[in-house]
């Protein structure tokens, strides 16, 4: 796996449709209405969030790579890919399916991977009978969450020794086909201090971004296995952060509190202060995230239909073409939802759309 | 004497030394009688144990203020390492609820940490007014004298913090004080003071200068030095892609060496695994900049090099002073090459505002205008501004005096600056003992060293012998990370010897 293949295809999917930092900010897990919404348009969920702390100018450098070789085209503020480009992408991904599920384990990634780090480094110190140990993790709810685990089995200490152990070893061996070192050397022992990203990268040849995107993959395949597998890795099981992960932003869920109240748009914007377009934002943004919302207070029944229509002739996501084709009296904010509502139920159905027009 | 005893079986107990090095117990005796106290010790000489233990000691809190978050964060690991937990660090790292939560329990601790900055916030220090204070710790106390290198403003207003928190034992510290500086410490903080001076030169050091032409020739320098001598290593640099790009150099020309880089600009937890690999003797050389903390000891580093030159005598005093803290031979090696004070000049013309950006300041703060949210200012900038625009409104001038008297301040801060560095040239420059000059201007007697002295004593680095015994081997396979991780090597081969009884 390279960065390279996992940009490139994320590009594949907006061409035409949006800049090239769109992906910036879907990699970054921005929690903007637009980017929530785009990763539902787009199918591009599961690259939510994966890489929080990319920055900008490291972006734009591979985006220039992506030019000099020839493998996308920007003018205008859109960019396609050009016939080099889908080959390498369909090169680099055949028969190697991204399994990234960056919606449902953002964050949780990197919580679970640091609490992961932090207990292996106690209970290696702890079966080697060292007792002093500086902890390779600063962050003191993580350190909370590990001591509150070794305390946990103050009686029976074997068992986590042993229970841990054989969970890794297991899930490790499930995993044997990808990369699995990787991750097993940036884990500490009472022996040895894990490698950072940038080290492995220089043994292996490669960058530290494909050292991130490859160990973000493990991760999600290693919650997802242990999710799927409930009581068969009792110990790593206990790692996973449950608290919900909400995607909704902060403004957006107070936005959805007063609507429940039965408050129209308007309400809101005057009790808020904010603009009505902001409140716009905020129900798409709630949208996406919930398709039992009803989008019937904004949008009748024929309405829908017909957007629905002309999005189909259209075959495509740029708003400014669909509004085009509409009456004027049509606004942005009811293309916007219907085409979320839409969207989503063809994710989840596997594109039926006809049965949702009926 | 009954309390000696006491105070030698307390340290044994609290921090596992068997004695006390030169200089500690006088220093903790005084403040433990109350008495208020200044004290020089080199760098590496355990410093910090001059107030920790009197503060595990006293009844009461103590606090400690440091320059650096950094070095307080790093201070606190260590003292928790040790199994002492009452001690936390107070600065901008933790969030509001961490904050709030801390100042609530603030009666939990027996060390606070903090800078002097956040001595100027009122609900800290209101809750600090709370406590009994029994000891106030400078650390790093030249920062108090403008004649020091790393003068700082917010270390002048601790005068009046001691005066609100009731006078408490003052203890003030520092590696790098000059005599001068020593005075001028006592005078600021305006209070009697009894004084432990203690020599600041390191004996088991040797000194070696390297004049060479341009980076290839450096470069080269570096590397001839490096095939000659394998040891544990520290490389200082003055800019964070030099280090990297040496590391990569270094790297390709000595494959079987562990070998990393470390700067300010990685990420906390890169540069956590960098330094716990590099105490854990898992790393045989490391480029860094001054960001790499030593508040984590590691005793046994033998060669120091300075790739560029550093900003001040005090901070090559204080970076060689990380090498041989086991008190076994230490070198230090400075790379030199005409036109290398260019760098630590430029960024001294760019610490402290320049005109423009003082005459903006000023005007906008006059008139309270929100747009000097908009001038990006550094923060060494802001608080230099701040500091010298509060304390000049206290006399009646007009805006243009204001402007006048705080470039006249700045130009005096630059030019105390560019003469440490003009120093260093001219120490590089003598023909005279490295040693004796270094250190003469802290001390009036410069000791014998233990080992080698100076390149200019006869000392060469080429001649030097060294060996590092230790050879890493990494695991590199996930079945053999696990098995040392949990220890199962050994089992699995029992159970292999076993089953071939079997």
């Amino acid at each position: 796996m390279n960065y390279e293949s996992i940009i490139l295809h994320m590009l594949s999917k907006l061409e035409r449709e949006r800049t090239v930092n769109s992906v910036y900010h879907i990699l970054r897990g921005k929690r903007s209405a637009q980017t929530i919404q785009d990763i539902h348009l787009f199918n591009l969920q599961q690259f939510y969030g994966i890489y929080p702390n990319l920055n900008l100018k490291n972006y734009e450098e591979w985006i220039t790579r992506f030019k000099q070789n020839h493998w996308i085209n920007e003018n205008d503020n859109m960019f396609t890919l050009t016939d080099e480009g889908h080959i390498f992408v369909e090169k680099q991904l055949m028969n190697k399916p991204l399994k990234f599920d960056g919606l449902k384990f953002h964050r949780k990634d990197q919580l679970f991977l640091k609490t992961l780090q932090l207990l292996c480094q106690t209970v290696s110190n702890l079966i080697y009978d060292n007792h002093q140990f500086i902890p390779i993790v600063d962050s003191l709810p993580i350190q909370q969450k590990v001591k509150k685990m070794i305390r946990k089995y103050r009686e029976n200490r074997p068992e986590l020794y042993e229970g841990l152990f054989i969970d890794l070893y297991t899930i490790f061996n499930e995993l044997s086909e990808e990369p699995i070192d990787y991750l097993a050397r940036q884990l500490t022992s009472a022996n040895q201090i894990g490698l950072s990203k940038q080290q492995i990268a220089e043994l292996e040849n490669s960058t530290d971004h494909d050292i991130h995107f490859v160990t973000i993959h493990l991760i999600h395949q290693m919650l997802s296995i242990v999710e799927q597998n409930k009581g068969k890795y009792p110990f790593l099981e206990q790692l996973i952060d449950t608290e919900q992960s909400r995607t909704l932003t902060h403004s957006a869920s107070i936005t959805e509190r007063l609507l429940n109240q039965r408050k129209t748009i308007e309400d809101i914007s005057r009790i808020r202060r904010l603009k009505v377009s902001t409140i716009e934002d905020h129900i798409v943004e709630i949208a996406t995230q919930n398709q039992h919302f009803s989008i019937r207070p904004f949008v009748d029944e024929r309405l829908e239909k017909e957007i629905i229509a002309r999005l189909n002739e259209a075959n495509t996501a740029r708003l400014k073409i669909i509004k085009d084709m509409l009456p004027d009296t049509v606004t942005y904010f009811q293309i916007r939802l219907v085409l979320t509502k839409w969207s989503l139920f063809s994710n989840e159905q596997g594109g039926r759309e006809d049965e949702f027009i009926r | 004497m009954s309390s000696s005893v006491n105070l030698e079986k307390a340290l044994t107990e609290l921090f596992g030394y068997d004695s006390f090095r030169d200089g500690q117990k006088e220093i903790i005796e005084s403040v433990l009688k109350g008495k208020n106290t200044l004290g020089t010790l080199p760098t590496g000489s355990g410093k910090s144990i001059c107030y920790q233990l009197p503060a595990l000691l006293l009844k009461g809190v103590t606090v400690i203020v440091s320059p650096l978050i950094s070095l307080m964060v790093d201070q606190v690991k260590l003292l928790k390492y040790n199994g002492i937990k009452e001690v936390i660090a107070i600065n901008s790292l933790l969030n509001f609820d961490e904050k709030e939560k801390a100042f609530k329990q603030l009666n939990r601790y027996k060390m606070i940490y903090c800078s002097p900055e956040m001595l100027q916030h009122q609900s800290f220090v209101t809750r600090l007014k709370q406590l009994k204070i029994s000891l106030f710790v400078i650390d790093e106390a030249h920062c108090i004298s403008q004649w020091g290198h790393e003068f700082r403003p917010d270390y002048l207003r601790l005068k009046e913090i001691i005066q609100v928190l009731n006078n408490p034992t003052v203890l003030a510290l520092s590696a790098t004080a000059t005599p001068d500086v020593q005075k001028d410490i006592i005078k600021q903080l305006g209070i009697n003071m009894t004084s432990f001076i203690y020599p600041i030169d390191r004996t088991n050091i040797s000194y070696s200068i390297c004049h060479v032409n341009g980076e290839k020739e450096k470069n080269d320098e570096l590397i001839h030095v490096l095939n000659k001598i394998n040891a544990p290593t520290m490389i200082y640099f003055s800019s964070r892609r030099m280090s990297e790009q040496i590391s990569a150099l270094l790297q390709k020309h000595f494959p079987n060496r562990n070998i990393a880089f470390y700067h300010g600009g990685m990420t906390q937890e890169d540069r956590l695994l960098i330094q716990q690999q590099f105490m854990n003797d898992q790393l045989d050389i490391i480029c860094c900049t001054s960001a790499f903390g030593m508040g984590i000891n590691k005793d046994n580093i033998r060669l120091v090099i300075h790739y560029h030159l550093p900003s001040t005598m005090e901070a090559f005093i204080q970076e060689t002073g990380r090498g041989g803290r086991d008190g076994s031979h230490s070198v230090s090696l400075l790379l030199y090459s005409r036109g290398d004070e260019l760098i630590p000049s430029q960024l001294i013309d760019l610490e402290l505002p320049d005109d423009y950006l003082i005459e903006q300041f000023i005007k906008l703060k006059r008139n309270d205008d929100p747009l000097i949210e908009t001038m990006s200012l550094t923060e060494t900038q802001e608080r230099f501004l701040n500091y010298h625009v509060e304390k000049l409104s206290q006399e009646s001038l007009t805006i243009e005096q204001i402007i006048n008297k705080i470039k006249l301040i700045r130009n005096e801060r630059n030019h105390i600056k560019k003469n440490s560095i003009y120093k260093l040239i001219q120490w590089i420059e003598a023909k005279k003992c490295r040693r004796v000059t270094l250190f003469e201007s802290f001390q009036k007697h410069v000791r014998k060293p233990d080992y080698e002295c100076c390149d200019q004593c006869g000392f060469d680095i080429f001649q030097w012998v060294y060996h590092s015994s230790n050879e890493s081997n990494y695991n590199t396979s996930w079945q053999m990370i696990l098995e040392d991780m949990f220890n199962r090597r050994w089992k699995n081969e029992e159970e292999k010897i076993t089953t071939r009884v079997d």
